[in-house]
């Protein structure tokens, strides 16, 4: 029924998908005002170029890719530098409760991933927030499969470089 | 315990998947981002008010080109009378000469080419080049418009 372009069944494909589709945008753009600006663009969009969908495809990729390429877009229009050397904090001094310790983790991956070029944010964020595999994050982002695991590998060392730097020693 | 450790120690020693589904799992324990509340209202506000500025510019649209159709009609309608005498009068011209000419034993190439270079200068005239100029915008004002009223069918029948 969304396919058809009904507005109802459409609501459900947005709840479904807010999550993810935010949390990328919200990665690449680094701003959380602007990413619900760009995820709401991104759904009125797909709602638009609906009738276009090819159903033998992925609904995720292809509204991964809408996203994808609108959270770019916006990074453009910003004209700002996309990356950013931002600082990593420490890790919290040992013993601390999970809690503390997750959000210090979440907190410095956050901006270790801040640091990365846009596409390789994109590309990390769909392997291993959202579980996608090298061949649809390829479909998701317009580029052979090849050019996703440099990315992916490239990013993942640099990610590590940068906790590692930041006394996130194992 | 988050297992971060895992994640940087196989990425130290070059240990390639597991450096993979380690950081996945690392990714895992964190939170993600999500928008605020009412985010899929918003959306839906959103793609409502798009829909109904669509069909507002596609009203506009159809209603430019009906206008531009009828213009263009009008034109045509006004130019046919004048056209068709000097039409009128090369058709019979041109059977005339074609039958003089295989009397005279011209072959049909000769024949053809004949027809074709007389084709050409009555289409190279400006009022027959403005006619047919404005019989394609015509029919692409036409084609348009029938496109866009076969697509907002198709979106209310659904």
């Amino acid at each position: 029924m969304a396919l058809a372009g009904s507005q109802p069944a459409y609501q459900e494909i947005v709840r479904r998908y807010q999550r993810p589709v935010f949390n990328l945008i919200a990665r690449i753009v680094r701003d959380p005002t602007l990413a619900e600006d760009v995820a709401q663009e991104a759904f009125v969009k797909a709602f638009r170029n609906l009738g276009g969908f090819d159903t033998a495809r992925r609904f995720s990729s292809w509204i991964f890719r809408i996203a994808n390429n609108a959270a770019l877009d916006a990074v453009r229009r910003r004209h700002a530098n996309p990356v950013v050397n931002a600082n990593v904090p420490e890790p919290p001094a040992s013993p601390v409760p999970d809690q503390v310790e997750t959000a210090a983790l979440a907190s410095a991956i956050d901006q270790a991933i801040s640091a990365l070029r846009p596409e390789w944010r994109a590309a990390v964020v769909l392997r291993y927030e959202e579980g996608l595999s090298y061949e649809e994050i390829a479909e998701v982002l317009g580029i052979p499969e090849g050019t996703v695991k440099t990315f992916v590998h490239r990013a993942r060392k640099q990610l590590a470089d940068r906790l590692a730097a930041a006394g996130w020693a194992p | 315990m988050i297992e971060w450790r895992r994640w940087l120690t196989a990425e130290r020693d070059e240990r390639d998947d597991d450096a993979d589904a380690e950081l996945r799992l690392v990714f895992r324990s964190i939170p993600t981002q999500a928008p605020r509340d009412g985010f899929a209202g918003r959306v839906a506000e959103a793609v409502a008010r798009d829909s109904r500025r669509r069909a507002r510019l596609m009203r506009l649209t159809l209603f430019g080109a009906s206008a531009a159709a009828v213009i263009v009609s009008v034109v045509v309608l006004w130019q046919l009378p004048r056209l068709f005498r000097p039409m009128f009068n090369a058709g019979i011209s041109g059977l005339v000469w074609s039958l003089a000419a295989v009397d005279r034993g011209i072959d049909v190439w000769t024949l053809l080419g004949r027809m074709a270079r007389v084709s050409a200068a009555i289409i190279v005239t400006p009022q027959v080049t403005l006619l047919l100029m404005a019989l394609a915008l015509v029919a692409i004002a036409a084609l348009y418009g029938l496109n866009r009223v076969l697509e907002l069918e198709e979106r209310s029948s659904s």
